[in-house]
């Protein structure tokens, strides 16, 4: 069995004065210190874009390197916004198979050195399918604008009906010392956004932001790792049976609770990978919380809010918490420890036992899922 | 930005499939998908073929990008369509030769062979598909 | 010059882009009064590129359309040749990259392909080094292309009317023609009426200086030479195609030839669209290919400044009505059209530039 004990984070912000390399420290050093100083013997670092926004490889290395420790296995992991999940498998399986007895899980992301906004657009569309998506004009923006319209245009949704997840992650992360943006989101300041792919707006959509969080993996702590999966599907959205289903997240969210014994009405909270408003809603519908085409309209209702009947995305997802990419899937695991091990300050979910994470990589071409335990 | 430029021996692997739209058959499952891979992406089997797409279809879903990736800041805004051919089989592509707010649900297109990068005055020029309204029924 | 046997045009295809920009525009751009000009040119409005659009991927679909009506594998094609003074690559033929689109010659790459250049008679006298081959026995089909997206300097009195578009044949056997082509001849000098340098972007010319020696002189040479060796004059031509820089030259040198207004008019088109430059007299020819009856004799001469001008004698066959609505025709694409203004003009013929180093937003 393994369990989190520790955890570190940065806030999520254009850190101009912090290297990528300085803001794993920054949340290594913080996780080591919560989890109480002990030697690690391994480190697996999530991360998406050091190659081609950063210009460094080899990556894992030269976080263990300024870490000042020697002589450590470690491991980058990159399954780009899933990174985080797949690094925290990779720690627990580390540790279930007594590989390794504390493990040092350390997610960071830094895209505000790429300044201009073409060349940051590429970075972001690196994980499509290269020869036959991205160049030949497509952008992870017009990915998720083709789901948004298909969505739409299905179940006779408004382009207005999908300003309430981000309203509602603006509000969750006002109580959020770590979070990108601390505003609460009009509704008519989310419509008056500009298109970036029609009918896709700037807010339906995470703004870039750097930043790193890390846990600790141990054979002892306050939260287990209960169950955990992975699942993978076509990259290319013309390959795909049906664009609104996500079958990666029904897949790997089901084996998970399954892992872990739990069904959705045992779990306290939810945290989805909302890279667009339009994934979030089929997320929701994937993982079994709304029926088809219903998600916008429970999100209204207050069913997903903090103090309603599932909170999903407490500290406000990616679209306010913010989106470092590669490690927006550790931000998830250090938030939702602190949840559970009742840390998690203004933010905090009464009473909350157990939880479940998904992440995505890209559009859904992979999904990872954890059930975390108190 | 060194992702800018082509890189030449990719563009010239591919060139077949972009300029002549070429596909897979899978004689296992018999389905089409495009591009052409040695692996058919619906049953795993690999006995399939090369084939030549048809090179009409329509429209199923589409939007305006307004935020180019570096290279193709000079076109925009430019229209991506997820494509049905005739045959069924589906792609992703620009379109052409039409406003955005004259693409419609279900418009019947055609293939052309266009410019989609120049890399600048003096790299490579990368030529492939696009789809425009279909010019004569 | 006459082949040793048979041979003629099996398909012919053209392409004109949708863009427009009117005569009127261009002169507001600069200052200056369109009715100055309009009589002279006779040429309201051309044609531009769209922005994914050059020699190449006109060239392309002229060719493809040039396959629907000839009906051949295009495994079977020997030569591939373009014509054209606004080649993508100064140093890599468009030929090579239409051979690999249109998948010619096969798997062998059984062709011989290049790019050739002589201003707008580029396509001509590429079909005539195709009819040479096919003539000879060498090879049984030739693909010949006639496209340019011509360069007009800004402010120049060529913008007004230097266009794109292009138009292709396929030429193989006699008997398998829908337009026999029984003789050619060209009349070659070194006449600098209008010249483009190695590395300028526009070509530089001499107004006035193009008409009566270069343009009416060599037409007029090499037509008055051809019907002299065919034994025919112009009451034996149903149609007359002279390469059309505007709307009147060929008009003009129809009159001097005897030709009436009649037997030039079906295959004058830049009055609609601009002057396509290596595409001119090949797009004149295929509209009139559109439309004329078994029987039609057509007298084609071409001119390219430089300077010289081939000219050709071509009689239609029966078989050519089988093809006609195989593909589009002259005129389906001269009524697509999209009108823009000089600043969308410019950014399609990339006259301006974006910084690519900036960041847009």
């Amino acid at each position: 069995m393994a369990y989190i004990s520790g955890a570190g984070l940065t806030k999520v912000k254009s850190h101009w004065d912090l290297s990528l390399e300085d803001l794993a420290v920054e949340a290594g050093i913080k996780a080591l210190e919560d989890s109480g100083h002990e030697r690690v013997d391994a480190i697996v670092v999530a991360n998406s874009f050091s190659g081609t926004a950063n210009g460094q490889e080899d990556l894992s290395s030269i976080i263990v390197d300024h870490l000042g420790i020697r002589d450590v296995p470690s491991f980058k992991v990159s399954l780009e916004g899933a990174s985080g999940a797949a690094a925290v498998i990779t720690a627990t399986t580390l540790v279930n198979s007594g590989a390794a007895k504390r493990v040092l899980v350390i997610g960071v992301e830094k895209m505000s050195d790429v300044t201009a906004l073409e060349d940051l657009t590429l970075v972001s569309s690196t994980s499509l399918d290269r020869r036959f998506e991205r160049e030949i004009g497509a952008t992870t923006h017009s990915q998720h604008a083709l789901i948004m319209r298909t969505y739409m245009r299905r179940y006779g949704i408004e382009e207005e009906d999908f300003g309430h997840f981000p309203v509602l992650m603006h509000e969750n992360a006002c109580a959020v010392p770590h979070a990108q943006f601390r505003y609460r989101l009009k509704l008519e300041n989310y419509m008056k956004s500009p298109y970036l792919a029609e009918p896709l707006k700037l807010f339906d959509v995470p703004a870039e932001g750097d930043g790193a969080a890390a846990v600790v993996i141990s054979e002892k702590g306050e939260v287990k790792i209960s169950g955990f999966s992975i699942s993978s599907d076509k990259v290319m959205l013309s390959l795909r049976e049906d664009l609104l289903k996500l079958d990666t997240v029904r897949a790997s969210a089901r084996r998970a609770l399954s892992m872990a014994g739990l069904d959705l009405n045992s779990i306290s909270f939810v945290k989805i990978h909302d890279n667009s408003s339009a994934l979030a809603y089929l997320q929701l519908e994937s993982i079994g919380l709304a029926e088809e085409g219903k998600a916008p309209q429970l999100t209204a209702e207050g069913k997903f809010s903090r103090d309603g009947e599932m909170p999903v995305n407490p500290e406000g997802g990616l679209k306010a918490r913010g989106y470092p990419v590669g490690a927006s899937a550790v931000y998830q695991a250090a938030e939702a420890y602190l949840q559970l091990a009742g840390r998690a300050g203004e933010s905090q979910i009464n009473g909350a036992k157990s939880c479940l994470l998904v992440s995505l990589s890209g559009i859904g071409s992979s999904a990872a899922s954890l059930v975390l335990t108190r | 930005m060194v992702l800018e430029r082509i890189s030449v021996p990719s563009y010239w692997r591919d060139r077949k499939i972009k300029y002549r739209l070429v596909g897979g058959e899978c004689k296992s499952c018999n389905r089409r998908f495009f591009p052409y891979r040695r692996v058919c992406p619906y049953c795993g089997s690999t006995d399939v073929n090369e084939v030549n797409l048809p090179r009409r279809g329509k429209v199923v879903s589409f939007t305006v990008v307004h935020n180019a990736p570096r290279g193709f800041e000079y076109y925009t805004p430019y229209v991506m369509a997820l494509i049905e051919l005739e045959d069924g089989t589906r792609l992703l592509s620009q379109l052409t030769d039409v406003e955005p707010d004259e693409v419609k649900e279900d418009m019947e297109v055609e293939m052309v062979l266009r410019i989609h990068r120049t890399c600048g005055e003096s790299w490579l020029i990368a030529y492939g598909y696009k789809f425009r309204p279909v010019l004569k029924k | 010059m006459k082949p040793n046997r048979d041979v003629g045009i099996v398909g012919w295809g053209v392409y004109v882009p949708k863009y427009r920009i009117r005569s009127e525009e261009l002169a507001r751009a600069w200052g200056r009064s369109w009715k100055r000009y309009a009589a002279g040119i006779m040429v309201e409005e051309k044609s531009l590129p769209g922005i994914d659009e050059d020699t190449f991927t006109i060239a392309y679909e002229a060719a493809y359309n040039a396959l629907l009506r000839a009906r051949i594998d295009p495994e079977k094609i020997g030569a591939t040749y373009v014509g054209t003074e606004s080649k993508p690559y100064a140093v890599k033929p468009t030929a090579t990259l239409l051979v690999e689109a249109l998948g010619i010659g096969g798997v062998g790459r059984r062709t011989t392909g290049a790019d050739f250049e002589f201003a707008c008679k580029a396509g001509t006298e590429a079909l005539q080094a195709v009819i040479g081959l096919v003539g000879s026995g060498m090879i049984n089909y030739g693909l010949v292309v006639g496209a340019d997206t011509a360069q007009g300097a800004p402010g120049d009195a060529l913008e007004y009317t230097a266009a794109s578009g292009g138009a292709a044949l396929v030429v193989g056997p006699g008997e398998e023609s829908v337009a026999l082509i029984k003789a050619s001849l060209s009349y070659v000098s070194d006449t600098p009426d209008f010249w483009r340098r190695q590395h300028e972007r526009y070509p530089a010319h001499t107004r006035a200086f193009t008409g009566e020696p270069a343009y009416f002189h060599h037409i007029m040479s090499a037509a008055r030479a051809l019907m002299d060796q065919m034994n025919t004059s112009p009451e034996d031509y149903d149609y007359a195609v002279f390469h059309q820089p505007n709307g009147k030259f060929p008009l003009r040198v129809g009159q001097k030839l005897g030709f009436p207004p009649e037997k030039i008019k079906p295959g004058l088109i830049t009055p609609y669209i601009g002057n396509t430059y290596s595409g001119s007299a090949l797009v004149g020819l295929s509209a009139v290919l559109d439309v004329a009856p078994p029987g039609s004799k057509i007298l084609v001469v071409s001119f390219g400044s430089g300077a010289g001008s081939d000219a050709f004698h071509i009689e239609v066959t029966d078989r050519i009505e089988r093809v006609r609505d195989l593909a589009p025709k002259v005129m389906d694409y001269v009524q697509r059209k999209k009108y823009v203004d000089y600043a969308i003009y410019a950014r399609n013929r990339r006259m301006i530039h974006m910084l690519k180093d900036f960041s847009g937003y």
